[in-house]
């Protein structure tokens, strides 16, 4: 095994599935020492990022922060992370206040040790050892991981897709439907195809429903 | 926000501690002083390793020496 690939083996140990119990944790932070099981109850996007004072990130964190109202108004936390100081975070932190305008008003993971970044799979050893690549996690509130986004250290994540995202995550859970490509909120939704030959009658036959073929209808909310 | 500096309550502290006049389960204390369900999460964990504070049944209850704390301050 090379250097390479041992690193690889050794920092991917912990990578999480969907469907899963999320890896538990306790992390210094920049709102003190949180542990995930702190936002049961709510959604969580736990996201990484490269390093502190880099521009890319700083973009990202302003954007972040512009979605935060909204994925509070969907009950949903937001919580970022990277391989830092807590006093580094709070001097980036603040640095965007003082020159961007832009107040960070969600916790961040001082993930020194890398703890947390390896429980998550977040170090991608062919980018960098060092720092985490941007990576999103979708946690729900019974802290299971429900998706993940993993975006290279030189491309920005792109925020609608979250919200778009986390809309569709509830949605699922609320109405018991599958969302369609590039689906948005008001658009027709798919229902899980029928599972036996008279559930696949049955289905062509329901009024309402918009079906391409039997295992393939959608309809409205 | 911390709870606690050196020996003295800051005000979120002295907030989180007057809300458990009674004993509450975290969802009420957070209606009662308004910050997010996490963040009462933290304070009351800080609170209960200081000893001012304590959880049965998902309840947490001031004990003797938070109730002190608070009169402390008043005085």
């Amino acid at each position: 095994m090379t250097e390479l690939q041992g690193s690889v083996a050794r920092e991917s140990l912990g990578m999480p599935r969907l469907g899963m119990p999320a890896p538990q944790f306790e992390a210094a932070t920049t709102h003190g020492t949180i542990r995930l099981e702190d936002f049961k109850g709510s959604w969580l996007v736990l996201f990484s990022h490269p390093a502190d004072f880099t521009p890319v990130c700083t973009t990202e964190f302003i954007a972040f922060a512009g979605i935060q109202d909204e994925l509070r108004e969907m009950n949903c936390e937001l919580m970022g992370l990277s391989i830092d100081s807590t006093y580094s975070h709070i001097a980036w932190v603040r640095n965007i206040q003082e020159k961007m305008g832009v107040a960070i008003d969600f916790p961040v993971i001082a993930d020194l040790n890398k703890e947390v970044a390896s429980l998550y799979g977040m170090i991608m050893p062919g980018e960098s050892k060092t720092e985490t690549s941007r990576c999103v996690f979708v946690i729900d509130p019974t802290q299971t991981l429900r998706a993940m986004i993993y975006y290279p250290l030189t491309t920005g994540r792109n925020m609608d897709e979250i919200l778009r995202l986390m809309q569709a995550l509830q949605t699922t859970d609320e109405h018991a439907v599958a969302t369609p490509a590039n689906w948005r909120p008001g658009d027709k939704v798919i229902l899980p195809p029928p599972a036996t030959q008279d559930a696949a009658e049955e289905r062509v036959n329901t009024p309402g429903l918009e079906c391409s073929d039997w295992y393939f209808c959608k309809k409205d909310l | 926000m911390p709870c606690i500096e050196g020996d003295a309550l800051t005000p979120t502290g002295r907030q989180l501690l007057e809300a458990l006049a009674e004993p509450r389960m975290d969802e009420e204390i957070k209606d009662i002083i308004g910050q997010r369900l996490f963040r009462v999460r933290i304070s009351l964990r800080e609170l209960m390793f200081a000893g001012l504070v304590s959880v049965e049944r998902g309840r947490y209850s001031l004990t003797d020496v938070g109730r002190a704390k608070l009169e402390e301050g008043k005085a």
